[in-house]
């Protein structure tokens, strides 16, 4: 009686172990997989971070360019309406001389 | 007629004619062109005048709706006396219809010409043309 029922435990130790190592195999390896899923999300993530992050510095730079040339766009106009000014001026004092 | 890529940035274009490799062509493609890239497309332009013997420049300003002084004076002072030197000696342009343009460009041209009655621009063929046919035929 003894005898068998150290043999029934010795058998459910046996199950027990398999059970534990079965289990252990099953998280380790679902372990493995979740870091390999994370590793490309995260890696996807900072390319599209990345790449958002670049747009962005592009879009900044063709907006300071255009700021740029509107600027100096503005200011030859500044210089084509003095120089027009100018020649106005010149005119009208001619005109003045001639009708004196 | 066809025309040879050689030089393009945001503002402006140069060309050269296929058959006449001696025709340099340089195109307004925006309606002002900032000082720096009007430079350096002349500048490209004078290594073409000195490399492969351009001796006829076109400068078609249709699409240019601001003139800048400062930049026309270095372009008839510096640059034109140094292409002279190099052989460039007909000029033809090509102005946009506005005539507030053409007006601006007629007073600066006589303000330039007052300031350097020396300078060598006024040995050179320079005329206006209202096409680019024109401009290549005469």
């Amino acid at each position: 009686m003894t005898n068998h029922l150290k043999k029934l435990i010795q058998q459910q130790e046996t199950r027990i172990k398999r059970l534990k190592t079965e289990y252990q195999g099953k998280l380790s390896r679902n372990k493995k997989q979740n870091d390999a899923a994370l590793k490309t999300i995260r890696a996807e993530y900072e390319q599209k971070i990345q790449a958002l992050s670049q747009a962005l510095q592009y879009q900044t730079e063709e907006l300071k360019h255009e700021i740029a040339f509107h600027k100096e766009m503005n200011d030859a106009q500044r210089i084509m309406l003095q120089d027009a000014l100018l020649q106005c001026q010149k005119l009208e004092d001619e005109l003045t001389k001639l009708n004196d | 007629m066809n025309l040879i890529s050689k030089h393009v940035n945001r503002y402006a274009k140069v060309e050269v004619l296929e058959n006449q490799p001696d025709v340099c062509i340089i195109t307004a493609t925006s309606s002002y062109i900032p000082v720096e890239e009007f430079k350096s497309s002349f500048e490209f332009i004078g290594t073409l005048v000195a490399n492969e013997n351009v001796r006829k420049l076109i400068f078609d300003k249709r699409k240019l709706r601001v003139f800048h002084q400062p930049s026309m004076e270095w372009y008839f002072v510096e640059w034109k006396e140094k292409m002279y030197d190099l052989g460039l000696k007909i000029h033809r342009k090509i102005l946009p219809e506005d005539e507030i343009f053409r007006t601006s460009v007629k007073i600066g041209r006589q303000k330039i010409e007052a300031n350097f009655p020396d300078g060598k621009f006024h040995q050179m063929d320079i005329q206006y043309a209202e096409s680019l046919e024109n401009a290549i035929e005469n």
